[in-house]
């Protein structure tokens, strides 16, 4: 169909075009590219968008490429038009590196969590991870059960050097849950311990009717003892 | 009371003469005119009344006083009217509307509204043509139809754009072309003519222009003006010192070479809108008629040209079958296609009119129109089956009590084939 651009590199009028993406690009670089679009006027790399309202479009990779175009001053944009759905989105922005991937911890593999905290301990530029042992942290976040977790925090009780603050806040960065809820019968006592802090399991007893007061193993041992 | 406010204050069930009474004097006010501006009832003369008709009011002219040269009518239906396109209803209320548009107040008449508050339609007529200038809105945002509607009523364009188009080449769309564009320069218009097909460019060729002229491509790639591209034609009748002249945009020369017609390229730089943009302004006060010349496929000179219209037509012939079946194709699948991306801007898009049997002979055996109403008849069968009724762009006289087979045709004149030959229209 000859009418549709989706799949077409097309030349587009940059005043019709939006980013919501942001680019940390450090100045060096976007200088050069900035200088090299004045001489060339036209970027060879496309932009990809997609069409979000007539004659409107929203960048869904190649962030840089844009602020370089909007930085030369250039009036029309060379892009390729994606469909509007979310895989096509996320495959184009990781393809472009144009941030950090975003994980499901719930569901994420060990070969995964490795890679992200290698990533993190060794060669992001700030390096916020620096000192965990990758190895260790990897097998512990690995076998804990996590796939109740609904936020990070129980990765600051693992014991493996990554507590809240900095290393926390990196891992927020990239990591994100899709708890499961909890089963009707508790079997494992160290998901609990490692899972939810005092105050969790106090407001989980009182919703099973159980007595809430008491120590964390205390409340622990209740818990599994309930049919 | 605010509009809305009246729409949702309405039964469920509202009869007509409820919505005729609560709803339309306020919708019609909303519109600009006032209460000495519309006449209800308004007799046609001829076929009919319709609900309502207005024009504003000139010095002491007062519309609803001379009730003469009515600008807009507005047809009301119940609630209980289903006036979602396509449904029975809907097209009953279109043909009276079609019916009131030819009596003989109403040519002066512009627009068409047809509405129940549930929904409403605004439709062009120029002239003879009557064509949907906007889908078929919901009322749910009143004030938002209320607006599109006047920013058409209020700026009425001009020109109607003719896209003259048949996939099945050799049916004599450029010969229609050229002497559509001459008698009605005859008749006192102002028209203008395109050569839309940079690969063959046979208006070009028709008229015997010279090879130097011709800037298509810097006009669709707006370095230049439409008007900076335009050329004129100019006629001089042998026997009265008269001339005669239409204009014309054709394409460069020496193009078919070039990089810059390579489709590829083309669909990368130029966009759906490309052509209807830069025709926008000639059509709105430049010319009453703008015809173009379409390339006999679906590429991208095609779709560019059939986006810019307003209304297609088409011509076949008697003895060609795929002529025929290409026209409701065109119906059934081409059109849809171009009316899809231009109702996501609220507008319409370009509707068919009806076919046209072009260099019919005065004679056909009985055998070769059997055959020809057969083959009609298939396509037609076959539209009904994807849901469009081509009965009326290939029968307009046909109605359920006179089942007449009457189609517009052009018969076949020497004159106008030779003319061809001699490089000249032959309406001149």
């Amino acid at each position: 169909m000859g009418l549709s651009d989706i799949g077409n590199l097309v030349c587009l009028p940059f005043e019709e075009i939006e980013s919501a993406l942001e680019t940390d690009v450090h100045e060096l670089f976007l200088q050069e590219a900035v200088n090299s679009l004045r001489v060339s006027q036209r970027n060879w790399l496309p932009l990809i968008v997609k069409e979000i309202d007539v004659d409107q479009y929203e960048v869904v990779a190649n962030a840089f490429v844009y602020a370089a175009i909007a930085r030369a001053g250039l009036e029309k944009a060379w892009c390729i038009v994606v469909n509007d759905s979310d895989e096509v989105a996320e495959a184009s922005y990781l393809l472009a590196r144009d941030g950090l991937p975003r994980i499901n911890l719930s569901t994420a593999s060990r070969k995964q969590i490795e890679a992200v905290l290698d990533y993190l301990a060794k060669h992001h530029p700030e390096n916020p991870l620096k000192g965990i042992q990758v190895g260790t942290a990897t097998r512990k976040i690995d076998e804990a059960s996590k796939k109740h977790w609904k936020t990070l925090d129980p990765i600051t009780r693992l014991k493996c050097r990554i507590g809240r603050g900095a290393k926390l806040e990196a891992l927020k960065k990239v990591f994100y849950l899709t708890p499961e809820p909890l089963p009707e019968s508790l079997t494992d006592s160290k998901m609990l311990e490692v899972t939810f802090t005092l105050g969790e399991l106090q407001a989980i007893a009182k919703e099973r009717g159980l007595k809430s007061s008491g120590k964390k193993s205390e409340l622990i041992k209740r818990l599994l003892e309930t049919e | 009371m605010s509009l809305q406010s009246i729409i949702d204050g309405l039964p469920i069930n509202a009869s007509e003469s409820v919505v005729e009474q609560r709803f339309s004097p306020a919708f019609i006010n909303a519109l600009g005119f006032g209460p000495d501006e519309m006449v209800p009832s308004f007799d046609t003369k001829g076929r009919g009344q319709v609900d309502h008709a207005v024009r504003k009011n000139k010095g002491n002219d007062k519309f609803i006083e001379t009730q003469l040269d009515p600008y807009l009518y507005i047809e009301t239906k119940g609630k209980n009217k289903n006036l979602i396109e396509g449904h029975p209803h809907y097209i009953a209320a279109l043909n009276q509307l079609k019916g009131y548009f030819e009596g003989e107040k109403s040519k002066s008449v512009q627009w068409g509204i047809l509405t129940n508050s549930v929904h409403a339609q605004l439709f062009r007529k120029h002239g003879k043509a009557v064509y949907p200038v906007t889908p078929c809105l919901e009322c749910t945002d009143i004030d938002k139809v209320v607006q599109l509607f006047r920013k058409h009523i209020e700026a009425p364009a001009r020109g109607l754009t003719v896209a003259i188009y048949n996939n099945k080449g050799g049916v004599g769309k450029t010969t229609t072309t050229i002497n559509l564009a001459a008698a009605l320069t005859l008749l006192g218009k102002r028209v203008l003519a395109i050569d839309f097909d940079p690969n063959q460019q046979d208006l070009r060729d028709a008229l015997d222009l010279p090879p130097s002229e011709g800037r298509m491509w810097d006009m669709l790639t707006e370095k230049i003006a439409a008007r900076d591209s335009i050329t004129s034609y100019e006629y001089e009748f042998p026997r009265v010192s008269r001339k005669a002249s239409f204009d014309l945009i054709l394409a460069e020369q020496g193009v078919t070479s070039e990089d810059k017609y390579d489709e590829i390229k083309l669909t990368q730089i130029l966009r759906n809108d490309a052509l209807l943009k830069v025709l926008q302004p000639l059509k709105q006060s430049e010319y009453d008629y703008i015809f173009i010349d379409v390339p006999p496929n679906w590429r991208i000179f095609s779709q560019r040209a059939v986006y810019a219209a307003d209304v297609v037509l088409m011509p076949a012939r008697h003895d060609n079958l795929h002529s025929l079946q290409n026209a409701g194709m065109a119906i059934t699948e081409l059109l849809p296609q171009v009316q899809a991306i231009r109702q996501k801007r609220n507008d319409y898009g370009p509707t068919a009119l009806p076919v046209f049997l072009n260099g019919l002979p005065s004679k056909i055996s009985k055998h070769q129109a059997n055959l020809m109403h057969q083959a009609i008849g298939k396509v037609i069968a076959k539209g009904d089956v994807e849901g469009f009724d081509l009965k009326p762009y290939f029968y307009p006289k046909w109605t359920a009590v006179v089942r007449s087979l009457e189609m517009r045709r052009i018969r076949y004149m020497a004159h106008i084939a030779s003319s061809d030959f001699l490089h000249r229209p032959a309406a001149f």
